[in-house]
């Protein structure tokens, strides 16, 4: 097992250079001058050169490069333009409130996903199933913006039981009045979400429910019940523990539309904002953060499904 | 099993009927509407749905239903060009890569360095870092979708090289080119098109919310993410102009993704020779 953890942890070292490399090369794609897009037309020229010096875009591509790198492994993200500050603290100041709602989401859409993802695939061929995959069609095919803003208009403003706007930090009004303020961001996540979650489990337990080794449970007396949610499930875990992982993953990432539409001070809506704004070091910056983040989630995705089934782990050696 | 199958062909059947309702709208957008989506008049502003105006105007008097219209075509548009690049760089990159391993080194490195960051994070980025306007929205949601068809692509290549008739393709002394076209892709043809088909579904939700954003197709231009963001302050008063745009979004990905499900569960032999 710590072999296969360590192996997970070497492979992923390629892929950690190629996102630096790929955020790095973002900002010299777009067309025109990066710092006179930023400082608008009213700069003078002096400006110009000042911010160009400051943001090392005078040196040639390659010292730029290295420059870059040694910055990251020294954990200096580069620093804001708009807030004069290091991307890393201005992203640690809004991690909270998207952590939580990934944890709300991907809590809500795992506890409603797998259980009508195993009834799908109890009913395969039944009335039951055939509304249930048609309802986790729909489910992904919405768009998220549009859904929130009607849920806020129901359940926000005609019906005012959840709010609908803003986040306070758990330090400030505590871990439930935080929550609360998510509630409702929360379960739209959670309910699109579960539909993703739902079709994985369906197709793995479908996959499992033709395996030997339920048919030799059944022949051996276990009850039909503990066939499926005991060896089937079991079985079926890892694949969906993937999907759970990457659900967390990006939900993390940034619901970005959730959380600006709900006015939640989190990474995604940061992430917005500097494009908006034309931040390109904080563009840089949360790119970088936000795939590392990603190749993180894969990588615990990854052991934790080899500690669940040890098939995974042989395959690797 | 026949059960099964009916099942799954009805979905193909359903998912087709479906899109070419907005298919249609899209197309004759300019036959179905007789005025002019930028028109303001306001005179007429947040008129509720009535004969003249079946879909009710918004807060500058403009015509729902003709900007709808005209977003309809400008978001098929889009898919339908995010679609076609990311299919012909996706197979092209998938296919070399397979069959000279040694170029998979460079490219399918970049695949998986592209597809390490999320997809929707990458394509507001790039259409932020480029610079809005339709044309740098393909580009942006392209280099965003056409990873996973290379990826797709090159796993079926590997699977159909192994395949004995390559084998006696080579023996023959056919050229890679012909063993390409000939024999590769007619072979995995059907495992790209299922993905082709969600990417279509994607990249018109993405085009929505990157225009509902701000990043996306420019104000006053119609398009349907954009008709949502504009009809948002108005919701209480004037609901249809964010209904609407949102209903034929949901419309056109739901009826893409059941042809793509069809698709998928006519292929994938565990489906056909399940219960």
């Amino acid at each position: 097992m710590l072999k296969f953890v360590f192996r997970r942890i070497i492979n992923s070292i390629p892929i950690i250079i190629l996102v630096m490399i790929l955020s790095f090369l973002i900002i010299h794609i777009m067309p025109g001058d990066p710092v006179r897009t930023m400082l608008g037309d009213k700069a003078s020229e002096e400006q110009i050169i000042n911010m160009r010096k400051q943001l090392n875009l005078d040196k040639p591509l390659m010292k730029q490069f290295t420059i870059w790198i040694k910055d990251i492994i020294r954990f200096d993200f580069g620093e804001s333009i708009s807030w004069k500050e290091p991307t890393l603290i201005i992203i640690k100041e809004r991690i909270e409130p998207t952590f939580l709602l990934a944890i709300i989401g991907t809590l809500l859409s795992t506890l409603i996903g797998i259980p009508l993802g195993i009834l799908s695939a109890k009913q395969h061929g039944k009335l039951t199933e055939k509304c249930l995959s048609v309802l986790s069609l729909v489910s992904i095919s919405l768009p998220a913006f549009w859904i929130a803003i009607i849920m806020i208009q129901l359940f926000g403003v005609n019906i005012r039981i959840f709010p609908v706007s803003g986040f306070h930090s758990i330090k400030s009004v505590g871990l439930l009045a935080s929550l609360y303020e998510l509630s409702l961001p929360g379960i739209i996540l959670g309910i699109m979400h579960s539909g993703q979650i739902g079709r994985m489990t369906k197709t793995s337990m479908l996959e499992v429910m033709q395996q030997d080794y339920l048919r030799t449970a059944r022949a051996k007396g276990v009850k039909e019940f503990y066939v499926l949610n005991l060896h089937g499930l079991k079985n079926a875990l890892s694949s969906i523990v993937v999907v759970i992982g990457f659900s967390f993953a990006s939900l993390l990432g940034g619901a970005i539309v959730i959380e600006q539409i709900f006015n939640i001070p989190g990474v995604g809506n940061l992430a917005i904002n500097s494009i908006l704004s034309r931040d390109y070091p904080l563009i840089q910056g949360i790119l970088l953060f936000i795939a590392l983040i990603f190749i993180l989630i894969n990588m615990l995705t990854d052991i934790i499904c080899a500690l669940i089934n040890p098939k995974v782990r042989y395959e690797h050696e | 099993m026949s059960m099964n199958k009916k099942n799954v062909n009805s979905y193909i059947a359903i998912g087709i009927i479906l899109l070419i309702i907005p298919l249609i709208l899209g197309l004759l957008a300019n036959v179905l509407s007789t005025y002019d989506p930028y028109e303001t008049d306001p005179l007429i502003r947040l008129k509720s749905p009535n004969s003249e105006h079946i879909m009710g105007t918004d807060d500058l008097g403009r015509d729902v239903f003709t900007r709808t219209l005209y977003g309809i075509r400008i978001s098929l548009y889009i898919g339908f060009m995010v679609t076609f690049f990311s299919l012909i760089i996706g197979v092209v990159v998938g296919t070399v890569s397979a069959f000279y391993p040694w170029t998979s080194r460079i490219l399918m490195r970049l695949v998986d360095g592209i597809m390490a960051f999320p997809t929707i994070i990458l394509a507001i980025s790039l259409a932020g870092i480029l610079g809005s306007g339709t044309k740098n929205i393909i580009i942006a949601l392209s280099i965003s979708y056409f990873p996973m068809i290379a990826r797709i692509t090159k796993n079926a290549t590997l699977e159909v090289l192994g395949m004995e008739y390559i084998e006696s393709a080579i023996a023959l002394g056919k050229n890679d080119l012909y063993i390409i076209f000939n024999y590769i892709l007619p072979n995995i043809a059907s495992r790209v098109m299922v993905q082709v088909t969600f990417t279509f579904a994607m990249a018109i939700l993405n085009e929505s919310i990157l225009s509902f954003l701000g990043v996306g197709i420019k104000v006053p231009t119609p398009s349907l993410g954009g008709m949502v963001n504009d009809g948002r302050n108005y919701i209480s008063t004037a609901p249809w102009i964010i209904t609407f745009p949102g209903l034929i979004i949901s419309w056109i990905v739901l009826s893409l993704n059941m042809i793509g499900d069809g698709m998928r569960d006519a292929l994938d032999p565990r489906c056909k020779n399940r219960g």
